[in-house]
């Protein structure tokens, strides 16, 4: 069984790739295939903590290839999903510690192992990137709908597109949109974005304060049962990346209108629906 | 077969001839066993490489390369029929031979090492000339020159690809795996050159659809030169980077390091006076991708911001020009910039540099016409497309 080896990479920092490659994950798992997350930002992990999962962290990416301990020893498994791992990344080393034919080595062995395979690439596009997509079949570009990121994120899908042999699929996460602003013409619509980047869309996920909440709690969105905007945007994210057609989720709904508006000055609990 | 000559002389270089090999791994087969039969033999000769009508990819340039190397021998030229090839070596900044050149070589008896067969060799018995980059191999795609019957064309372009260098199109046709792109080069308008300007190898390739006539207008043949011979491909094409000296991962690739442009004794008959070519880009350019060009420079799709253009004659975008384009590089204060909508970050003319007004809203602009930005006075101004 080969897996789907999809890596996770924006070219600008703090967009969401961390947080995108935590949610996507565990809305894989919870439908049913088994899923590796594999933390590439060496020296700077993030992935463990957003999982919850830092302190059961023993063995990490280094170790494995550096070949002190077994794939196996080194993956953690989530305390919520038995199929989803997380391979964390070393937090005293840093980007010099792996090359690029370790990284293929070591996706391949995973790609045996799980039938998705999701890799957090750090931001930039020097060394730790290009180990990032070395071992990768498919892209996904996470941008935020801002000039810079935008230019960081076209720069990125050139450097994917220069690569097609190895990397034949690449697509687009428009990541904390905010509709009002999109309205009042104060931040760039997803089709102005499209219009630049001209890449397929694999979903947007509106901004979100429970992102928040849910990182300082290690508990990813799509995993938690409150019908939280962004958590249903990465659960439909998931069911898109296995072959589901499912609509974007429309925008001016997410507005609130003035009786929400009203409802939440009297009563913020009431909107949590 | 490999045919290898022993010679006394070692200056005078010996030609290794394995356009006889059916296939590129037999080729590199047998280059292994010959050179490494007796590599002290081999180290510091003058060696020539002939590949015949064998088609390699970048890839397989550079294996046959490594190959070579290991022995310590650096070739000296290396001829090929096919276009293809011809390209994947410039590519891998190897130097190609005229292949006129190949009928310098004089046949001597031989040895073939290999298979104890006495076979003919052949060994360059004239002085070793400096390689200069013949014209011939600023070929065009062969789907022009071979079977598009019916295709209008100027007859400068037509004598430039039958410049001497038999291509035999048919190669490429069985070359169904390559996917290498090639760039279009076109003569300048009005004239009655045979030999356009440098090539550009870009990770982009481009259909042979425009075709400049003598009076100026560019105009599209009648028939669009179908791909029945040969394997042009549509779309979009990219060569895997991966060999590119790192921190060039999507630099466009120019000709290596320039060599005297110094035209041989048959070209110097049809004598033009040296003037660059168009180059036509089909794709869009994406943040961080430059193209620089000694000519005419025309990008069909968006030039996204952080890309730039650098040509010493126009620059048309045909889309979108968010970038940076700076027309008239080395110095011509004619020379345009036309877009068909402009949104760039900054445009210059030979000297003088203009920027884009300061943003003022973020999404949807008004709706654009196509203009063409010309220096008038010292300063660059916008106007729209009608030619002054």
């Amino acid at each position: 069984m080969s897996g789907r080896v999809v890596v996770i990479t924006s070219g600008k920092g703090g967009v969401g790739k961390t947080t995108a490659s935590a949610n996507i994950g565990l809305a894989l798992a919870a439908s049913g295939p088994s899923v590796a997350l594999v933390d590439m930002d060496i020296g700077l992990r993030n992935l463990d903590i957003l999982m919850g999962l830092e302190n059961r962290v023993v063995y990490n990416l280094v170790d494995v290839v550096e070949e002190k301990c077994k794939l196996r020893q080194a993956l953690v498994k989530d305390k919520r999903l038995p199929n989803l791992c997380l391979l964390p990344a070393a937090q005293t080393r840093d980007k010099t510690a792996v090359n690029a034919e370790q990284m293929k080595a070591l996706t391949t062995e995973l790609k045996g192992m799980f039938d998705f395979v999701l890799i957090d690439s750090p931001a930039g596009i020097e060394s730790g990137f290009q180990n990032a997509i070395a071992g990768a079949d498919e892209a996904i570009v996470i941008c935020t709908p801002e000039m810079s990121a935008v230019r960081d994120a076209d720069r990125v899908i050139g450097l994917l597109e220069a690569r097609k042999d190895e990397i034949n699929d690449y697509r687009l996460i428009i990541n904390r949109l905010r509709p009002a602003m999109v309205k009042s013409n104060d931040m760039m619509s997803v089709q102005d974005v499209l219009e630049i980047l001209s890449v397929k869309l694999l979903g947007v996920v509106p901004e979100d304060d429970e992102v928040i909440v849910s990182t300082n709690k290690g508990e990813p969105l799509s995993g938690s049962s409150d019908n939280h905007k962004a958590g249903q945007a990465y659960r439909n994210i998931a069911r898109r990346m296995q072959g589901e057609e499912i609509p974007f989720i429309d925008m001016d709904s997410l507005n609130p209108n003035w009786f929400s508006k009203v409802v939440k000055f009297f009563s913020p609990a009431l909107l949590r629906a | 077969m490999t045919k290898i000559a022993i010679i006394s002389q070692a200056e005078q270089g010996v030609l290794i001839d394995i356009s006889g090999c059916s296939s590129v791994t037999e080729a590199k087969q047998y280059l292994t066993s010959t050179l490494q039969v007796s590599s002290q033999f081999w180290e510091g000769l003058v060696v020539d490489l002939n590949l015949g009508p064998l088609v390699l990819t970048p890839a397989e340039v550079n294996e046959i390369q490594e190959i070579v190397f290991e022995v310590g021998v650096q070739p000296r030229q290396i001829f090929s029929l096919s276009p293809i090839t011809r390209a994947s070596l410039i590519h891998c900044r190897l130097p190609v031979g005229g292949l006129s050149q190949l009928e310098g070589y004089v046949p001597m008896k031989a040895i073939d090492i290999l298979d104890g067969k006495p076979d003919l060799a052949v060994a360059h018995t004239a002085a070793p000339q400096v390689c200069e980059p013949e014209f011939d191999f600023n070929f065009a795609p062969s789907g022009l020159e071979s079977g598009a019957e019916g295709t209008p064309r100027t007859n400068s372009y037509q004598s430039a690809t039958n410049s001497g260098c038999s291509i035999d199109c048919s190669t490429e046709a069985e070359a169904p795996s390559v996917s290498l792109s090639r760039c279009m080069v076109l003569p300048e308008r009005g004239s009655d050159t045979t030999a356009p300007g440098e090539p550009i190898v870009i990770n982009s390739i481009m259909l042979p659809e425009l075709l400049v006539a003598g009076n100026g207008s560019l105009e599209m043949p009648d028939t669009v030169p179908t791909s029945t011979q040969t394997p042009v491909r549509q779309g979009r094409l990219y060569m895997p980077n991966h060999h590119l000296i790192p921190g060039q991962a999507d630099e466009k690739i120019t000709k290596p390091e320039p060599r005297p442009f110094r035209q041989s004794a048959r070209t110097a008959r049809q004598a033009p006076p040296k003037q660059a070519a168009v180059l036509m880009m089909k794709q869009t350019l994406r943040s961080g991708q430059r193209v620089c060009h000694k000519g005419h420079l025309v990008i069909i799709g968006d030039v996204n911001p952080g890309a730039e253009l650098v040509a010493d004659g126009d620059i048309t975008v045909w889309g979108a020009l968010r970038g940076m384009a700076h027309a008239g590089a080395s110095g011509d204060t004619k020379a345009e910039i036309r877009a068909l909508k402009f949104g760039s970050t900054q445009l210059r003319i030979a000297q003088a540099i203009a920027r884009s007004p300061d943003r003022s809203k973020v999404g949807g602009s008004a709706p654009s016409v196509p203009e063409t930005a010309r220096v008038v006075d010292g300063k660059i101004r916008l106007s729209g497309s009608d030619p002054e």
